[in-house]
């Protein structure tokens, strides 16, 4: 407040004394600085003056504003509405793996990624209310696109190019660049001793652009380069067709599927067209209408994968002997074709299997309408070496099978292959330039060919890549890679179709295209759109808009080729596989992490992995017997040796896991990534531990015959769940209960079910679908499986004198029998609602902040269950269910909240009001579903009314860069405040507000949740119960639906629906004989079902008769006190339905 | 048949013949007012007193110190988690209120019950309810997530927000119900001081022992008209304070009973938590008076027949919370809801097993000893015996709060908690608090209730008495 | 100083006789004290004191004074979204532009005369549509973070800008009329019948109707929710022959109406009470009985017509509309 040349006033009155200036600013200053010293150039007296006079009105007037700046565009774009948020297409791609998306930004910033709806991957025909209008709103996408956001707004991304000067980066600009690659003279003798490693990529503009730059450098190299490949499936298919193709597969129709180590609903180029078909399968009603069984799924895998976990039979196997299992299985199949009839299995339990399996691979299991339905298909996984492809492509010839065709691709050499010969060329010592596009070859690069020692070699090194990692500390420049959302770039996605990636902002730091990088080697100064349009070919001004704005070309997805007669694989020994081998592998496993780019997120890193549950690392999965054996124990570390090379990982026990085989996921462990996934120099360190050590380039995907041992060190993993070793008492529990949260039923138990209450015509002449149900037949819906039904009403407790609004009737269903656990709706749930990141330690505390806990329950056949020796169970079943607040209309968390911080609105809401909140967390203790979540700590870098300065763990401006990530339409939450799934309460608002104002009435689908836009399965419907025709309506009608712990009687308005299982029944389970030793029985034997007349059993005593038969019938449960079982119930229910019908 | 001059040395020998002496020492009006007097104008206190004192406040102090990093850090700084949101603090609050009712009970409901022992202890007992309830306070108040706003728990009509808080959560309940017990029990402890504080007044030796206690002692000149108005205000107060010493806890054990979560959804509780409290008072009680009186030379005053009866309420309290366990493994499998049995099933053999043992044997078997005399007139005995029953019913808080949350419907939901050095820290430093506070109120404030002992002393009734031995010759 | 066992005097320290006087004199200070800090402190604390009267001065002294009172430019010319979606933007330099746009402007044969060219206080926005760079403008209406306002939800039901923003119309430099607290919000969310207007009159600031012209737009508003019924009110209560048309079945003679089919004379009353009356159909029962007659029905409406507030204005606007001001936590807070 400088008033140096203040001239002396006299102060007469107040008013007077009021109007100087420097009291107005005085007053107007929200925070008076050094009021304890008067400021420079006012005399002593004259301040006491002010301070006196301005003590009564700054103190009533103290709080004054602090001036916010509003700055609108100078020249606003024509439709841009200022505060509302618009959806664009573009595409994704990481080294080959393409994802078409859909990014919504807000004010031209994105910030939320879904897949796109037009596209077949992501969108397509899936059922759902929503589909008929005109423009489907969001297509499905998995965790990893939804979390793809989070990058393009990381801190430690570099800000533009950098040039090593000594040991140390400075940072440059991209003309200095330019100049310094002009300098090199890269030309000179067309290319001599100029080689470039780059990460693959389809986009036909790269191409094209490789073309005219082997032009302009005859003599340089180009290899390219990537860790995670499908190097095998293309050697395998190549060997058995004569050219090189790639399988697309449509499961929609399927009645069996055998994944051989294949995840094709977890990690799986189109992991998102196979969710969508295999939820399609198995839908209940639709199998019905359509005369066919809903699909059987068979997984033989060495991990527990997200097939595995939703496969109707799972049978754990080593990796390295699945080739041998599938050579059996082929010539098990063509003896059955010869046969021309079933064999009847008989002899050990594999053999039984493998007949089984060949039998309903050749003949399908489609009784109703038996017919060699060619609806059954092999499908085997990445890791897996190419003869196994081969062997799978023959069988699937055989069968005839109509699930899987062939596209042609590209030639393209092995990317192993051409990174050894690229070491080669570096270790000859000849190359002058060396340009790395993208990747870390040093992190990943085989580790037999010492990738570290031969990049040296080199004399200029350039890496251009979106962040500094391992590789670019090795090289002498970094250029600045742009975010695919910031840049023009092209890609073919899997089905062929070729995609355009439009960006959505402009570059936030000084970053280029690959393509613009391409160029300006090449010599041309075009922009990076006209680059990529030149990929299109001549497409016209409309055609290109069209495409740009449906993200890819319609049509162009490439049409299936007539594929040869495949050829056998030889060297597939078919009995190795049953013999004894106690040899140890090791499985390098797929990861969320991809190649380990996405290492600095810090929402993959959080989301706990499907069926571990772990974060924040990836452990050594191993059996419960083979640890035993390794003397390893849980959350201790284990050695593994490869040639001599060693990596200790941290063990976790998972029973259902092969023998003697050891999974860990690759792309973890990395030394220079940033404040998220570890970085030496800043002291953070790595997150998991780096298997690059054991892989070579033969044993790439696995590798068998590897020493391992227990070293006893402790390391504590972070899981979501059981966090401590449950102890007996609780496993056993665990064991009773589960079946009376997630509801599960056989199809053979829904059709007699079906066929019963709907009634009428046998099955052979297509029995009337369920909700062919005329409505006077309402009192007919009854509830599948029935024993868990309670057997008495429901009473309101509380009389409510305040109404429901009739209009709107918020209500969610969660379809089990589509969910497969994968995840997605977690993280887009992250994404859309600002939901913070907690780090390893508090995980590790169970304090993570997931509005979604996806619960994960393991359960031993009875047997096993009985004697207590559920860790013993060589195929425990895996049953996931998404948990989200039930929104519950009596809810107790509303009674006990004592600032009335969350209440109920009159449209079935319970609103959780942060700025109300004060943190006294009984709403969590009172929540049956303990969904609520806890800000203990700072963990939002939050704005809070104390706080150490230090609390902060980023700087001040790395905070702004993260917070873009952020959607302004949901508040922060600082610490001491709780929060919950609010039904993005958000889009609801924001639906309704433009519905009125549009003055189009809201259709009971039209606003829809992150997590129901994102699921593949599209297992999530969300909407207006008081609208009878809508998804949600029609859901919580279904015969399957039914309320999670519905006995508590607080109105929850989200309900699930009941899983229906298609065992064969003649499968043999291993199971624990009387004498304790392992045999084996028939399926039913194993797992006897209650027909749905059976008992309604008393919800408390439903344990003994549920479905997995976990008690035996006559329940000698010890806690099961009361005698009082539901049949003497079900004796006269039965006889009521029977003769309702007959009449 | 023991004459009046065998109880005269050993009140305790039961004889229904004769009202045994609860004064020993012949002490006469002038010898009470002496003793009490002496503890605080005597020569300077034992060295004991100053050593707890210093050890005290040194804990009191990282009590503060820990209660200043939680509000600057967050509540992360415990070991709370989800799905255990209440964990120690709640544990620590419960005790410390449950421990407060004794006091409340000795002075108010002992006095309506004419139980005339009660009154040389009643004032200490008192000075330890409001010690206890300060300490019960510091914890839920710090225990919000957002301490800044606990002010939003008072239905203060605003012109900002037009919002009252929600009168049906139990939290709020607490709110009125420890403050009201708080106000109320300074209250009846401070006015029944009054007289004996004018006592020091007139003792006072220097300038500041006078004025301080005269400013205290608001004038109390002895008159009639005083001494009439204090009879009655004191009766009044006694009769309001009663309901108090069962109401609170039942609202404290609502906390808990009102919610669904298996193992506290039982309406056992209430009737359980208020014998618990009175229970864990009585014990602390005791531990405080044994040393108090020995260190002080109060034994004639705070003789064997008052720990004798406080021993034997003990003893009695804790069979109630024998049986209300027993209660809660009945009606957990009688109600036959699957949860509620795993939640005991749970209790006894699950990860918290050790704490369950602990509880039952220190609540249940170790006041057992007290049906013999020895034991319930030993001095070091009976500590021993209340030391356990205090950890024994902090067990319990715990058991109740942390098993029944780590494990309820959900098994995915399931978690352990394990305690970190800043909740041992604040559990240490709140008895830091509570016996810095009892320290200084032995040494400045009138440990006895002078004035009511001198209404029950024996030596008067003993003239008395000799004229009717001499009338009975 | 123990004092012997049997002189028990009262030497003791005995109060000096002010003290009495001090005491009663310190507690009524306290008393008023205590009474000034707490009035201050209340009205100090006031949403009204505390957010009533921001006026922050502006880069660019635009007035409203001048563009909207005075040249009666419509709010929605400037802030073009504001039936649109949540903020009412503040309009791009472009729209300054259009008039003031430095150059002379060429538009279908229309010299469009470059207002004010020279004028320096329209430097920053000359400044702006030369460098593209924004006008910074400070903000005036300020809502704390966790609030989520929307005005087309407002606008488009026929709140004007005047209920919140006062007479901006009136002010040279814009500040804050209203406290805009939680309070504020919910008092008008609670009984909104004096804030609403036909739709048509949300940007007329001015709109102030009394007497013969309130009765004129009670008619037209009237007329245009529940068609002819309000013209012609023939007959007492025992033979009506007012039945309820709605526009659609034809009349029969002029001044006659016929049947609407759906409507019977039972629930006539019913449909008249649920259309006019709202939640509150007590205003219309006159005689205390708890149910209105269709007499009184009418003889409420009669007396509506001849001289209506704007609370039946707000009422029956209320009614035609289906406007329920939501009073749920999420309305604003999410």
């Amino acid at each position: 407040m400088s008033t140096a040349e203040s001239k002396q006033v006299i102060f007469r009155s107040l008013d007077d004394l009021e109007e100087t200036p420097e009291f107005r600013q005085f007053v107007a200053r929200e925070f008076p600085e050094g009021v304890e010293n008067p400021p420079d150039g006012v005399t002593r007296r004259r301040w006491i003056q002010l301070m006196g006079a301005s003590a009564v009105l700054a103190g009533v007037s103290g709080c004054r504003f602090e001036n916010k700046k509003i700055t609108p565009y100078a020249f606003r774009p024509e439709d841009r509405v200022p505060g509302d948020t618009r959806e664009f297409a573009t595409t994704i791609e990481w080294a080959g793996a393409v994802r078409p998306m859909y990014v919504t930004s807000y004010d031209s910033r994105p910030i939320k990624v879904d897949g796109n709806p037009l596209h077949e991957e992501s969108g397509g025909s899936v059922p759902r209310g929503r589909q008929a209008q005109a423009v489907a709103s969001k297509g499905t996408s998995d965790l990893v696109s939804q979390a793809s956001v989070l990058d393009l707004y990381d801190p430690d991304r570099s800000r533009g190019c950098l040039e090593k000067v000594g040991r140390e980066f400075e940072s440059r600009t991209w003309a200095d660049f330019a100049a310094a690659v002009g300098s090199l003279d890269l030309a000179a003798s067309g290319g001599e001793g100029f080689v470039v490693l780059s990460e693959p990529t389809t986009s036909k503009a790269v191409s094209a652009l490789k073309d005219r730059f082997a032009a302009k450098y005859p003599k340089a190299r180009w290899f390219d380069y990537s860790p995670v490949n499908s190097d095998n499936e293309a050697a395998g298919l190549k060997a058995a067709f004569g050219k090189s193709v790639l399988p697309q597969f449509d499961l929609s129709s399927s009645e069996v599927v055998v994944c051989l180590d294949a995840d094709p609903l977890g990690f799986h180029a189109s992991s998102l067209k196979n969710s969508k078909g295999w939820a399609a399968s198995r839908v209940p009603y639709s199998a019905r209408v359509a005369h066919r069984p809903i699909g059987r799924y068979y997984s033989i895998e060495s991990q527990f994968t997200i097939t595995g976990m939703n496969a109707d039979h799972r049978w754990p196997m080593k990796s390295s002997v699945i080739g041998s299992f599938a050579e059996s299985l082929r010539l098990q199949v063509e003896k059955v074709r010869e046969a021309g009839n079933p064999i009847d299995p008989v002899g050990s339990a594999e053999e039984q299997r493998v007949a089984i399996l060949a039998n309903e691979l050749v003949y399908g299991i489609n009784d109703i309408t038996p017919s060699s339905s060619g609806k059954c298909v092999v499908m085997v996984g990445a890791n897996q070496p190419a003869e196994v492809h081969q062997v799978a492509a023959v069988i699937n010839e055989l069968i005839g099978s109509k699930l899987v065709s062939y596209v042609s691709v590209p030639e393209s050499a092995s990317n192993l292959g051409s990174i050894g010969e690229a070491v080669e060329v570096l270790d000859s010592g000849v190359v002058e330039n060396l340009l790395l596009i993208g990747g870390n070859p040093l992190y990943d690069a085989p580790a037999e060919l010492g990738f570290g020692s031969v990049l040296a070699k080199a004399k200029n090194k350039i890496h251009f890549s979106m962040a500094a990692n391992e590789t670019t500390y090795q090289c002498d420049w970094h250029a600045n890679m742009a975010h695919p959302f910031e840049v023009w770039t092209d890609s073919v996605a899997y089905d062929g179709s070729h995609c355009v990636g439009q960006p959505m902002i402009d570059p936030l730091f000084d970053s280029k295209s690959t393509v613009e990088l391409l160029a300006m080697l090449v010599g041309e100064s075009k922009t990076g759109m006209e680059l990529v349009r030149g990929a299109f070919g001549d497409l016209a001004e409309t055609d290109w808009f069209e495409a740009v704005h449906d993200g890819f070309v319609k049509g162009s997805a490439s049409g299936a080729t007539a594929v040869s007669q495949p050829v056998v694989p030889a060297g597939l020994d078919a009995a190795a596989w049953m013999a004894e081998d106690d040899s140890i592998e090791v499985v390098f496993t797929p990861s969320r992490l991809h190649d380990g780019r996405l290492a600095n997120n810090a929402w993959i890193q959080e989301v706990p992995d499907s069926v571990t549950k772990v974060t924040w690392d990836n452990p050594a999965v191993v059996n419960p017997k083979t640890a035993k054996a390794l003397g390893a124990k849980q959350n201790e570390k284990i050695k593994i040796e490869v040639d001599g090379r060693t990596v200790e990982a941290a063990v976790f026990i998972q029973p259902g896991q092969a023998e003697n085989s050891i999974g860990i996921a690759i792309g973890y462990g990395r030394k220079k990534v940033g404040h998220i996934g570890g970085s030496i120099e800043k002291g953070i360190d790595p997150v998991g531990v780096d298997v690059g050590p054991l892989r070579t380039s033969e044993g790439w995907g696995m590798r068998n015959g590897v020493k391992a041992t227990g070293t006893g060190s402790r390391y504590r993993l972070a899981s979501t769940q059981d966090h401590h070793a449950i102890d007996p008492t609780g496993k056993a529990e665990i064991g009773s209960r589960w079946s009376r949260l997630i509801y599960e039923g056989t199809w053979e138990s829904y059709e007699e079910f079906a066929d019963t209450i709907i009634g009428g015509e046998s099955k052979s002449e297509g029995a009337k679908s369920y909700s062919e149900l005329k409505p006077d037949e309402e009192e007919k819906r009854e509830h599948w499986p029935g024993h868990h039904h309670l057997h008495f009403e429901n009473v309101d407790p509380i009389p409510r004198e305040w109404k429901y609004s009739d209009e709107f009737k918020w209500g969610m269903s969660i379809d089990l029998n589509k969910c497969t656990g994968c995840n997605a709706c977690v993280v887009a749930c992250q994404a859309e609602n600002n939901i913070g990141v907690v780090g390893k330690d508090e995980v590790a505390r169970g304090r993570e902040l997931h509005w979604i806990r996806i619960d994960r329950y393991m359960a031993a056949n009875e047997t096993y269950h009985n004697a207590g020796k559920i860790l013993d169970d060589p195929e425990p079943r895996i049953r996931t269910q998404p948990v989200a607040c039930h929104h519950c209309e009596n809810a107790p968390c509303e009674q006990v909240c004592p600032v009335a911080a969350t209440v109920h609105s009159d449209e079935g809401l319970n609103d959780m009001v942060y700025n109300r909140c004060i943190g006294t967390r009984y709403c969590g203790n009172n929540c049956p579903y303990k969904v609520r979540r806890f800000n203990y700590l700072n963990y939002s870098d939050a704005v809070t009314f104390v706080k150490y300065p230090w609390a902060d763990k980023l700087s001040q401006d790395d905070i702004s860069v993260k917070k873009l990530v952020n959607n302004p339409e949901v508040s922060i939450r600082s610490r001491g405040v709780m929060e919950k799934c609010s039904y993005c309460v958000q889009r609801i608002q924001n639906g309704k507000i433009k519905a009125k104002a549009s003055g189009v009435p809201l259709g009971g689908d039209d606003i829809t949740t992150a997590c129901q836009d994102c699921c593949p399965t599209q297992a999530i419907s969300f909407g207006n119960l008081g609208d009878k025709n809508s998804q949600v309506s029609k859901n919580h009608q279904d015969v399957r639906s039914y309320v999670l712990l519905e006995e508590l009687n607080i109105g929850q308005r989200t309900k699930y629906m009941a899983r229906v299982i298609n065992p064969n029944m003649q499968w043999p389970v291993y199971v624990l004989g009387e004498d304790g030793e392992p045999t084996f029985l028939r399926y039913d034997q194993v797992f006897k079902e209650p027909s749905h007349h059976g008992a309604h059993g008393s919800h408390d005593g439903s344990g003994d008769h549920s479905e997995d038969g976990d008690h035996s019938k006559d329940g000698d449960h010890p806690k099961d006190g009361d005698d009082h079982s539901g049949d003497d119930h079900s004796k006269d229910g039965g006889e009521k339905h029977e003769k309702e019908e007959l009449k | 048949m023991a004459t009046l001059a065998d109880q005269l040395n050993d009140n305790t020998i039961e004889d229904p013949g004769t009202r045994a002496p609860l004064v020993l020492g012949g002490l006469d009006y002038q010898g009470i007012t002496d003793t009490v007097a002496d503890v605080a104008y005597g020569p300077a206190p034992p060295k004991a007193w100053f050593i707890v004192l210093g050890v005290s406040a040194l804990l009191m102090g990282i009590l503060f110190g820990c209660v200043g990093h939680l509000i600057m850090t967050g509540v992360g700084v415990w070991g709370n988690n989800n799905p255990v949101f209440w964990g120690w603090p709640i544990v620590n609050f419960v005790f410390w209120v449950g421990i407060g009712h004794a006091g409340t009970l000795i002075s108010a409901i002992l006095f309506l019950l004419r139980q005339n022992w009660r009154t040389s202890i009643n004032r200490a007992a008192e000075a330890m309810t409001i010690f206890a309830v300060v300490c019960a306070g510091l914890f839920p108040g710090v225990h919000i997530g957002r301490v800044w706003s606990f002010y939003w728990l008072f239905p203060i009509p605003t012109e900002h927000l037009a919002m009252w808080p929600n009168f049906r959560s139990p939290l709020l309940w607490d709110v009125f119900a420890v403050s009201t017990y708080a106000t109320v029990s300074l209250l009846f402890w401070y006015m029944g001081m009054v007289p004996d504080i004018a006592t020091f007044r007139d003792r006072a030796k220097n300038k500041i022992q006078r004025v301080a206690y005269s400013v205290l002692a608001l004038g109390w000149t002895g008159s009639a008209r005083h001494w009439h108005r204090y009879e009655m205000a004191y009766v009044i107060l006694a009769a309001l304070a009663t309901p108090l010493v069962l109401s609170v806890h039942t609202i404290v054990s609502f906390d808990f009973a009102v919610s669904q979560v298996p193992g506290w959804h039982t309406t056992i509780f209430p009737p359980y938590f208020v014998a618990g409290a009175i229970f864990s008072g009585f014990a602390m009680v005791v531990t405080l008076m044994v040393p108090a009186r020995e260190l002080f030379g109060l034994k004639n005053l705070i003789t064997d027949r008052h720990l004798e009866n406080m021993n034997k309420i003990i003893m009695a309290t804790g069979l109630m919370v024998g049986c209300a366990y027993g209660i809660e493994f009945f009606i957990a499998w009688y109600g036959g809801n699957p949860y509620e049995q795993f939640a005991f099933i749970n209790r006894a053999f699950g990860p918290y097993y050790w704490a369950y043992w602990t509880m039952v044997s220190c609540n249940v078997l170790v006041p057992q000893l007290f049906w013999f005399k020895f034991f319930r007139t030993n001095a070091f005995a009976m500590v021993g015996v209340c030391i356990f029953v205090n950890i024994g019913m902090w067990f319990e808080r715990f058991v109740i709060t942390v098993t029944s949350l780590s494990r309820d419907f959900l098994p995915s939901s399931w978690a352990y908690f394990t305690p970190t050095p800043i909740d041992i820290m604040m559990l240490i430093g709140s008895f830091g608090l509570f016996f810095t506070l009892f320290t200084l109120f032995c040494r400045f404030l009138p440990m006895v209730a002078m004035s009511e002992v001198k209404g029950i002393v024996a030596s008067e009734h003993h003239a008395h008495d000799e004229s009717e031995e001499a009338a009975a010759h | 100083m123990a004092t012997d066992a049997n002189t028990t005097q009262l030497d003791g320290f005995v109060f000096p006789a002010w003290v009495n006087k001090m005491v009663l004199l310190g507690l009524a200070s306290a008393g008023l004290i205590g009474g000034y800090v707490a009035t201050v402190g209340f009205f100090a604390t006031h949403p009204k004191v505390i957010n009533v009267g921001h006026m922050p001065e502006q880069p660019v002294p635009f007035s409203h004074a001048l563009h909207a009172g005075k040249l009666k430019l419509d709010c929605r010319y400037c802030h073009n979204t504001v039936d649109k979606a949540a903020h009412a933007a503040i309009p791009p330099t472009a729209t300054c532009g259009n008039c003031h746009g430095g150059k002379d402007r060429v538009k279908e044969g229309a010299t469009l005369a470059a207002v004010h060219l020279k004028s320096e206080k329209l430097t920053k926005v000359r400044e702006s549509l030369e460098s593209g760079e924004p006008v910074e403008w400070l903000r005036v209406h300020e809502l704390p973070g966790f609030v989520y306002f929307n005005h087309s939800a407002h606008v488009t039901r026929g709140v004007s800008c005047v209920e919140c923003h006062g007479r901006i119309d009136k002010m040279e430099v814009v500040y804050q009329a209203k406290q805009l607290s939680m309070k504020w919000c919910l008092d008008c969310h609670r009984n909104p019948d004096e804030s609403l207007r036909p739709v048509d009159q949300v940007t007329n600031l001015g709109w102030d109707p009394q007497g013969e012209e309130l009765k004129k737009v009670y008619d037209e508003e009237l007329e245009k929710a529940f068609g002819h019924l309000g013209r012609s009110v023939v007959g007492d209560s025992n033979d009506l022959r007012l039945f309820y048309y709605d526009g659609k079945a034809g009349a029969s003679k002029a001044g006659e109406f016929a049947v609407n089919p759906l409507v019977n004379k039972q629930n006539l009353q019913h449909v008249f009470a649920e259309k006019i009356f709202g939640e509150d159909p007590k205003l219309a029962d006159g005689d205390g009985s708890g149910d209105i007659s269709l007499a009184e029905a009418l003889l409420y409406l009669k007396d509506c017509r001849s001289s209506p507030t704007r609370k039946d204005l707000g009422v029956l606007l209320k009614n035609a509309y289906k406007i329920k001001p939501k009073q749920n936590c999420s309305t604003c807070h999410r």
